[in-house]
């Protein structure tokens, strides 16, 4: 791969990946941190990566930076991010019958319920519901079946509905 | 954790109403669907709440990557690429000089051999005492050879300006210099 091939995948891939990242890290600096790294990794191991399939190549190594990165977090601060408490505080704290309020809330308690989402099922839901991307490219990111990621996303939708359903029937009450 | 290999439970129902929400059943299976959600009410908060939960994170708002990260990367792969054909061109003028010291060493013992020919023979030309017929023609036979030196020297030296420095030394360093003639010029030049 030569530098304006290199450049040309820099400009079509960098947002899927920082994208990623975003959704995965919830931290936009280091998401910048671990989109930079990859793309570098990208240009050190540029004779070996199949071109053809670069976006499955380019995700897999994303999603292990941002576990890594994830775990020096975990490790550094010591707090723990899968906070089981959050949904409380934020229904007393952010509660009101505004619409808008209300959509912003639940918006939140879903950003929470996938932050709650073990490993792949909150990839899976990123790279397929919010980035929608289609189930090959997944499987290609992941190194998954298709069926099984199938499977994994039915069980992580069902797994967030779960999640809601106590916050929106509590809202609801 | 080891996550244990999925298969299909028995929530067909959870898995019917992702796929009526997805669009991925048949005509005949939506229609059926529909049918049996009109008898059991408790599908209505379902599919609220499973489309609620698909419009949640398809509308999670994306921040724009940074334009530094692509500056950042593609400055240190081009710093690479410069040092790179720095390095590519250092091993090639060492190449070069490695293939060039034999022809050089064979020009300098030639030039040499030349010039102690033309320093030895110099003086019998100021004094040349009465010859015989057999020391003339050694004369000229040496005098042949000399020219035939000379000869073989200039081609020497032509071959090896048009086969190791032009190619070897001469264009590389041109091409990291950024000053390549134009290859008629070249041509005329040679």
């Amino acid at each position: 791969m030569q530098l304006p091939q290199f450049e040309h995948y820099v400009h079509q891939y960098q947002q899927r990946i920082f994208g990623y990242a975003c959704h995965f890290l919830r931290d936009e600096a280091e998401a910048a941190d671990v989109t930079q790294e990859v793309l570098i990794r990208l240009w050190k191991h540029r004779e070996e990566v199949d071109e053809d399939r670069m976006l499955g190549w380019l995700l897999r190594v994303t999603r292990n930076a941002c576990i890594d990165a994830s775990r020096r977090r975990k490790a550094q601060r010591n707090v723990m991010t899968n906070d089981a408490d959050g949904i409380e505080r934020a229904t007393d704290v952010a509660w009101t019958p505004d619409v808008a309020a209300e959509q912003a809330l639940f918006q939140e308690h879903l950003r929470q319920a996938l932050d709650r989402l073990r490993e792949p099922y909150r990839s899976i839901v990123i790279l397929r519901e919010v980035q929608e991307m289609k189930y090959e490219e997944i499987c290609g990111a992941l190194n998954l079946p298709l069926n099984t990621v199938k499977v994994y996303l039915h069980r992580a939708r069902k797994m967030l509905r779960e999640s809601l359903s106590q916050v929106t029937q509590r809202e609801a009450a | 954790m080891k996550l244990l290999e999925p298969t299909y439970g028995p929530d067909w129902q959870g898995a019917r109403v992702e796929a009526y929400l997805d669009g991925d059943l048949s005509p005949e299976e939506a229609a059926a669907f529909e049918a049996h959600w009109a008898t059991d009410p408790s599908l209505d908060d379902e599919l609220w709440l499973a489309g609620k939960v698909r419009d949640g994170l398809r509308e999670m708002p994306t921040p724009t990557v940074p334009p530094e990260i692509a500056q950042a990367v593609l400055a240190q792969a081009r710093h690479e690429v410069r040092a790179d054909r720095w390095a590519r061109f250092h091993t090639r003028l060492e190449l070069a000089f490695a293939s060039l010291w034999r022809p050089a060493l064979a020009m300098a013992t030639l030039v040499m051999v030349v010039v102690t020919a033309a320093l030895v023979g110099q003086p019998a030309t100021l004094q040349r005492p009465a010859m015989s017929a057999e020391v003339e023609q050694a004369m000229e036979e040496v005098k042949w050879t000399l020219a035939l030196l000379s000869e073989v020297g200039r081609e020497t030296g032509l071959a090896v300006r048009a086969e190791v420095l032009e190619p070897h030394v001469m264009a590389p360093m041109q091409e990291a210099l950024g000053t390549a003639r134009p290859a008629a010029q070249a041509e005329r030049a040679r």
